[in-house]
């Protein structure tokens, strides 16, 4: 689960963006969501196979960001579905605006870390809060 | 109407909140409330599923009935935070009666999915009505396990996964 110094840590953080110089934005709905597709073009590039369908999801809803690059491999798409999958539970906390579609990319990034992990041998069900920044 | 219909309307409705059912905006606790009554079903329903198979319960359900145990511990502080308690339990209905009363294999693995496909559904409906952003992210991690769950289950039922 978020952990309460994980809330005084964003608390924090949101107090220092309130008083840093005023033309100085904040995170916005968009950059959260470029944000979004650059990992996800990351997963696509590691060979996730879930992840394109979810990339063009974002670039439905608005999304821009560069192709991904990297290596590529089970190992590599594995590590990438679990960075796309936190980056999207941090989403949800930094917009409500697009919680539907984040939420949708968070059981779609899960189902498929699980996929990866069967292929890998590994223990699919490793954590009872998949996805939790650290 | 087909079967799995039936059943995830009886959940629903059953577990609804009083809010919802008044036609108001759940307030964050009723949403938490929900969901903790949802595990609580849960996790009582895969007990029952591992008491009924015995030996030849599949181990992911002992791994799925662990996590629900720590879904309720993790609500149970987020609903402290909004100031509210954990609730009594409420009876069992849908898919998690259905997955309590499955005496085989075959039914137990069948009502696993129905119950986190209904899962996964509630905790997706839920985010949008969660101001709070830790809260929320809390919530976003209980999905991507159900996510998992339903996958896994999925599988051992013979289906694709999702």
């Amino acid at each position: 689960m978020v952990t309460r110094r994980a809330l005084l840590a964003a608390g924090a953080g949101t107090l220092l963006t309130a008083c840093g110089p005023r033309d100085e934005p904040a995170t916005s709905r968009q950059d959260v969501l470029d944000e979004q597709l650059k990992v996800t073009n990351a997963a696509v590039a590691a060979g996730a196979p879930r992840a394109r369908a979810r990339a063009a999801k974002l670039e439905a809803a608005g999304a821009k960001a560069p192709a991904g690059s990297g290596p590529s491999g089970l190992d590599h798409a594995y590590e990438a579905e679990g960075r796309a999958l936190t980056s999207y539970v941090q989403a949800i906390g930094a917009s409500r605006a697009d919680r539907d579609l984040y939420g949708e990319l968070v059981a779609d990034a899960a189902a498929g870390k699980s996929e990866l992990a069967r292929e890998l041998k590994i223990d699919p069900l490793p954590s009872a809060f998949p996805g939790e920044p650290k | 109407m087909r079967r799995r219909e039936l059943l995830l309307a009886a959940g629903t409705a059953t577990l609804a909140t009083p809010a919802a059912a008044l036609g108001k905006t759940p307030t964050e606790g009723d949403v938490l409330l929900d969901l903790m009554r949802r595990e609580q079903s849960a996790k009582l329903a895969y007990g029952a599923a591992l008491k009924a198979l015995g030996s030849q319960a599949p181990q992911e359900l002992v791994t799925i009935r662990r996590h629900e145990s720590d879904h309720a511990d993790a609500l149970t502080t987020e609903l402290a935070a909004v100031g509210l308690g954990r609730p009594l339990r409420p009876p069992l209905s849908g898919a998690a009666q259905e997955l309590a009363e499955a005496s085989d294999r075959r039914a137990v693995l069948e009502a696993s999915v129905m119950l986190e496909d209904e899962l996964v559904d509630a905790y997706r409906q839920s985010l949008p009505l969660l101001p709070d952003a830790k809260i929320a992210m809390t919530v976003a991690t209980i999905l991507a396990s159900h996510a998992q769950h339903r996958f896994i289950v999925g599988l051992a039922a013979g289906g694709s996964g999702s």
